[in-house]
């Protein structure tokens, strides 16, 4: 079983999990409201560290994100006898934003700003690590994603132990974003509430370090599942569909039985939380106290997924379930139990539920209780279909297909050419573009007579959306005015065009993006390969898709399926 | 109103990367959402940001958007009576 061995939550209301847990049990949040935020205008409250804090948690010459990551791995490790420097040991990074804050308009005003997967190989070196990092943009599930992954590498004896870090940092970035999507509550946000007004943005690292053992005593990770209900690029699909089934994906009668409380993403939106319900009940679980943090910490994107199950944890060894900080009334339609007040139980397991722009969701099972291994498939695939595009071609399956155009334009061709479907192509940046065309392309008429619940899709990329976040930065960075643009912030998530994919394809299982510090073809087969052993799917696309400029990029798909 | 019309359709065609489309191919009274331009509602909170940066409008309300973005002649109208630049 995966055991839990080592835990951090470094935030604005704590450096250690104890103390966190402790504010969390007081009652209190990181949360306070601010009157603009640098260049950012508008009334907001957010889980921000003070600026004394931030003075003396940044390490010289590491980034903010960076820092924070670096001092919560550090802390969790210091209690844990695991061998950072082992050759069986890797570091998973969770996280959607990384170090954007350091992005600049141009390349040449970077500064210290790293591409996300380089970041984490910057990192892993300074921890002492001698494997290569692996790093989930996964939107609000990369933490999830990041604790998948890692399961699968030690259930496959690849690893002896994962070190799992779920971290984003509040930026000038991602405030702005948020601020043109109007989704940000100016006040303490209010989970399942039905004044509810949206959510706040918090900053975190937390950490779990994960080792396969088969002791009894402590936490384990029993299972977990990804999938993807896209139908809006952001919007939630209203019948809670997804995270409904990434728990019937892994809950048997059995384990139903042992869970104490539903710990739930609890955003504070309209949208997620009513649709949370849906599912909440739709999965069986209505009948348990459901429980979320985000009015402790804010949202904190890629830490939530950690952060969230730890505080858990904590309150269960303690035998109790913490109420929903900031919950009065009921304000959603399904039929669910919002823990209202501080409550006892004996029971030592719970669900975490959460989900994400792009259509991504994802569902863990956490226990105390003894576990079997991780089920494991024993599929045999083969390769169906293959396809590249560079700037000058588009091969497929080893032959070239003659077109007109080269640069950016050869993809906008391949898009009218082949799929032209009235989909957001257009307005969409040339990471984006280069992947919904190619990847429309290698699945068109080729997943006929697969289940569309067993078709999964797993990206890698080293510079992801950097197009589109440098784009983002220049609607409010410049002298003519503050107007952050909706359209090209949500194209900043490289994680979002797997969701227009899914839509497309009706890929309905996992959608995955990973970001590695440069193209590695034998981590993108190894990842693949525990990944189809976890979790047996019958029709899988992946590959490397990277742009870097707009006469600069790459993509290398193959279609996989089940013989 | 009409070079009003004609800059917000270019307005709208070059926020909303709807490349090869020309201002006289977007019909004046045709909806914009769903048929029509088929737009959607990250699209709608694009609307708000031009109503802002070129026409001096606040729009908090997205909710609000459902009726002033109903077609390029409400838009217009709307522009017409709240504009502060």
């Amino acid at each position: 079983m995966i055991r839990i061995v080592s835990t951090n939550i470094t935030s604005p209301l704590g450096l250690t999990t104890e103390e966190n847990y402790s504010a969390v049990r007081r009652g209190e949040t990181s949360l306070k409201k601010i009157d603009g935020y640098r260049n950012v205008p508008g009334k907001f409250c957010v889980g921000m560290f003070s600026d004394v804090r931030r003075k003396e948690l940044r390490l010289d010459g590491f980034s903010w994100f960076e820092s924070l990551v670096i001092r919560s791995i550090r802390e969790a490790a210091s209690h844990a006898s695991v061998d950072l420097s082992s050759p069986k040991t890797i570091l998973i990074l969770g996280t959607s934003t990384a170090g954007i804050e350091e992005l600049g308009v141009t390349p040449d005003k970077d500064g210290a700003y790293l591409a996300p997967g380089v970041a984490a190989a910057k990192i892993a070196e300074n921890l002492g690590f001698v494997t290569k990092p692996l790093l989930a943009s996964n939107a609000c599930i990369s933490g999830a994603t990041a604790q998948m992954l890692a399961c699968r590498l030690l259930s496959a004896g690849l690893y002896d132990n994962a070190v799992v870090c779920g971290a984003d940092v509040l930026s000038e970035f991602v405030l702005a974003g948020f601020s043109s999507f109007m989704a940000m509550s100016p006040v303490e946000c209010r989970p399942f509430d039905i004044e509810r007004l949206g959510l706040n943005i918090g900053e975190c690292a937390a950490t779990m370090i994960l080792s396969k053992t088969d002791e009894a005593g402590g936490w384990n990770i029993v299972d977990g599942s990804l999938d993807n209900d896209a139908y809006h690029v952001s919007a939630p699909i209203p019948s809670g569909d997804g995270v409904c089934r990434t728990v019937t994906n892994i809950l048997t009668p059995e384990l139903k039985e042992t869970l104490a409380c539903v710990t739930a993403h609890g955003t504070a939106t309209m949208f997620n939380d009513q649709m949370e319900s849906k599912a909440i009940e739709n999965a069986g679980l209505g009948d348990l106290p459901t429980t979320a943090y985000k009015a402790h910490f804010g949202h904190t994107f890629g830490a939530s997924g950690v952060v969230e199950p730890i505080i858990t944890m904590c309150s269960l060894d303690e035998g109790k379930i913490l109420p929903v900080h900031g919950f009065e009334e009921l304000g959603v339609s399904g039929k669910i139990k919002i823990c209202d007040a501080l409550m006892d139980t004996d029971k030592k397991a719970f669900v975490k539920t959460q989900s994400g722009f792009g259509g991504c969701n994802g569902g863990v099972i956490y226990s105390k209780l003894p576990q079997g291994p991780m089920k494991s498939g024993e599929g045999r695939y083969e390769v169906a279909k293959t396809l590249s595009v560079s700037p000058t071609s588009l091969v497929v399956d080893g032959a070239e297909v003659p077109m007109e155009s080269s640069g950016a334009a050869l993809v906008t061709e391949i898009y009218k050419k082949y799929l032209s479907d009235g989909s957001r192509f257009f307005k969409m940046d040339l990471f984006s573009r280069l992947a919904y065309a190619g990847a429309g392309l290698l699945a068109k008429d080729s997943l006929d007579g697969t289940d569309p619940g067993q078709r999964a899709l797993i990206i890698f990329t080293q510079n992801g959306s950097v197009l589109a976040d440098r784009k983002h930065l220049s609607t409010f960075a410049g002298t003519e005015g503050y107007y952050p643009s909706p359209a090209v912030f949500i194209n900043t998530l490289p994680n979002v065009v797997l969701g227009e994919i899914a839509v497309k394809n009706e890929i309905k299982g996992e959608t995955t993006l990973v970001m590695l510090p440069g193209r590695d073809d034998e981590t993108i087969e190894t990842i693949v390969d525990v990944t189809v052993r976890a979790t047996g799917p019958s029709a899988v696309i992946y590959g490397w898709i990277d742009c870097d400029a707009e006469d600069s990029f790459r993509a290398d798909l193959k279609l996989i399926k089940t013989i | 109103m009409e070079e009003l019309i004609l800059n917000l359709k270019e307005q709208i065609i070059d926020a909303l990367n709807l490349e090869e489309m020309t201002p006289d191919q977007i019909d004046n009274d045709a909806p914009l959402f769903g048929e029509g331009l088929g737009l959607d509602s990250i699209d709608a909170l694009e609307l708000i940001v031009i109503l802002d940066k070129f026409y001096g409008i606040k729009l908090a309300n997205p909710a609000e958007g459902k009726a002033v973005f109903k077609s390029i002649n409400s838009i217009a109208d709307y522009i017409k009576k709240n504009r502060t630049k």
